[in-house]
């Protein structure tokens, strides 16, 4: 039986989620959504309970150790996330990057100093439980 | 600022004056960035008036590179057949225990991600080495196997040797076809949808001073944050289309990594990330006058990488400036580019030099012979036959859409073949089926052809290299490409047993 859990969620919680893509069909489907980091917990436990399977995107991390601001990431980042400062410093903006959705930047990197790590929320990120 | 003036009547100084100025404290050194904004301000009069010293910067991914190890004798001694540091192996092209550990050679346990590049960077760090080696036993060398941990300071001598390092200027990377490709030129993405260049434009040493009139054999330079020398012109130098390299070497005992650091490119292999910096003494105008070049005068080629020919196409010009903006233009199309050397670290190093020579710890000398200005850098002579994928192709089975899948079926069976080619009115790729394809429509009992071809298909070019379409066809589990030309006209086919056919020969 199909239910507008989406929509149930927003009502119950109301916490605004916003849908980037969904490619939905009878049989089910799959929806890229953006909450807000501190509705991310309710948001997520409503969802499973409802019987979705969440997961949440990896996270870029750059390792300023590593990085020698080549810039080999720079224009392939799609959103601008990583852009060179004005002594040609390569700079991450973890607010604008898109996660592991993209990942593009990351096997580019000759020093190796760029990865795509887990959430720390651990609870958050088994689906089991 | 209190500048020492030149004899007005003098129109030149000389390297030992500079080096006495050195000494005394009174020379003027500028960076190339610094200089070339004196000379835009106040001319070329004025700033070979005021500047004894031009220090330069370049640091990026140096293939040709690599360091000489001596280990020392064990007891009792070997001569060392085979060796590897942290798996990697090194070269043993002398005696007993001499080594050379090249930047791009892989370990055997981590291919692609760690390399000599990396072993010479860890041993610089200060880290411990594993060193393995194995040989066949002499009378005077008895052993067969060794296996220690080592040090930087436990090596007699460590020397980086670089015969390849420092281009005056490299092209820039694009990729024309329907898939990301990994180059030594970094990642590119399909239809130009990125560019990658490299170099440091107006800040390279060998830009700074073109005909070479002080770089050569025995030229004090900065290199990997130590002092090190120019040793002569690097292999390829190619003066003439002003792509000159440097053969140098120095001390890695002294070295930093902040200067020296070993990289990894996917699907490429390793490398090193070299620092070399070269002060250009500014011993007459015209020195001055060059030394102020600017990026918008440095123009490169931007070359397609998605042809793996030696002679790739070049799909127009660009300067160092077009570069260093973040986008190019090609056949109207904006382009985004990103450099693959340290811009920042370049200016560094210019940097450094700089505070090294005023501070005295740095002198110059002038070369005992200068780099080559004629010489030409050939292609390899082949004396063998290449094979290309016009020499193996063969005229394809075709169908077009519209036909029933039991003809298609028949007609496998009268040609005896597995792929049937798709193809429009004007004889144009559409798709392609295999008999598999067909075989399993037969047994769901589908009619329309439209419901099993494969649209998106991986196809190869005539003038392409054997090894490129067999390396398509085993990265995409296929047995068989189409051949087209630009406008997608199918002009036959290029199967996996007619490639092993000649390749397996």
């Amino acid at each position: 039986m199909a239910q507008p859990i989406t929509a149930e969620i927003i009502l119950e919680h109301k916490v605004p989620i916003n849908i980037i893509t969904a490619h939905v069909t009878s049989k089910g489907g799959e929806v890229l959504a953006e909450v807000p980091d501190e509705s991310l917990e309710t948001v997520v436990q409503a969802f499973r309970q409802r019987g979705a399977t969440v997961t949440l995107p990896k996270l870029i991390e750059v390792d300023s150790e590593k990085c020698f601001s080549c810039g080999a990431c720079v224009a392939l980042c799609p959103v601008e996330a990583i852009t060179f400062a004005d002594d040609f410093s390569v700079n991450f903006s973890k607010e604008k990057c898109v996660g592991s959705t993209c990942g593009a930047c990351v096997d580019a990197c000759p020093a190796r100093a760029i990865k795509s790590v887990k959430q720390n929320n651990s609870e958050l990120t088994d689906n089991t439980h | 600022m209190e500048v020492k003036k030149l004899d007005s009547k003098k129109n030149s100084r000389t390297i030992k004056e500079i080096n006495a100025k050195i000494k005394t404290g009174d020379v003027q050194v500028l960076t190339a960035e610094e200089m070339k904004k004196l000379v835009e301000s106040s001319g070329v009069e004025v700033a070979f008036k005021e500047v004894d010293v031009v220090t330069t910067g370049t640091f990026g991914a140096m293939c040709s590179s690599g360091a000489i190890i001596n280990v020392g004798h064990s007891d009792p001694p070997i001569k060392i057949q085979r060796a590897w540091i942290n798996e990697v192996e090194a070269c043993h092209p002398g005696a007993a225990v001499d080594l050379y550990i090249g930047a791009t050679a892989m370990s055997e346990t981590q291919p692609f991600e760690y390399g000599g590049g990396h072993v010479i960077e860890d041993l610089i760090r200060g880290k411990e080495v594993e060193l393995k080696a194995t040989a066949y036993g002499t009378d005077c060398y008895p052993r067969t196997r060794i296996k220690t941990n080592l040090t930087r300071n436990d090596l007699n001598q460590f020397y980086l040797l670089n015969f390849r390092n420092c281009y005056q200027r490299y092209a820039c990377a694009v990729n024309s076809r329907d898939e990301t490709i990994y180059t030594y030129m970094g990642k590119l993405l399909p239809r130009l949808r990125n560019a990658t260049f490299s170099g440091a434009g107006e800040l390279n040493p060998l830009m700074n001073d073109p005909d070479y009139e002080t770089i050569g054999i025995g030229t004090h330079i900065f290199l990997g944050g130590a002092q090190g020398y120019v040793i002569g012109e690097g292999t390829q130098h190619d003066p003439q289309n002003l792509s000159g390299t440097l053969m140098v070497r120095g001390n890695c005992k002294k070295m930093t990594t902040d200067f020296l650091q070993g990289a990894a490119f996917t699907r490429y292999g390793t490398t090193l990330y070299v620092g070399i910096g070269i002060p250009i003494p500014i011993l007459n105008e015209g020195l001055a006058k060059k030394t102020a070049i600017r990026d918008n005068e440095i123009f490169t080629n931007v070359v397609d990488y998605g042809v793996p020919r030696r002679d790739r196409p070049k799909l127009g010009k660009v300067s160092y400036k077009e570069l260093k903006s973040g986008a190019i233009t090609i056949n109207d199309k904006k382009i985004r580019v990103s450099s693959l050397s340290s811009l920042k670290t370049a200016k560094n190093i210019a940097g450094t030099l700089k505070s090294w020579i005023e501070n005295g710890s740095f002198h110059l000398t002038a070369p005992v012979e200068r780099l080559p200005i004629d010489s030409v850098f050939k292609p390899m002579k082949q004396t063998e036959e290449t094979s290309f994928v016009a020499n193996v192709m063969h005229a394809a089975v075709t169908c077009n859409e519209s036909e029933k899948i039991r003809d298609i079926a028949d007609r496998i069976v009268t040609k005896s073949v597995n792929h049937i080619v798709v193809v429009d009115d004007d004889g144009r790729l559409c798709g392609i089926v295999t008999s598999w394809d067909i075989t399993r429509a037969m047994a769901e009992g589908k009619k329309a052809l439209a419901d099993v071809v494969t649209r998106r298909v991986v196809t190869a070019k005539p003038d392409e290299p054997l090894e490129t379409a067999s390396r398509k066809m085993a990265q995409h589990n296929i047995s068989a490409l189409p051949v087209i030309d630009s406008k997608r006209k199918v002009l036959g086919i290029v199967t996996a047993e007619d490639v092993s056919k000649l390749l397996g020969r």
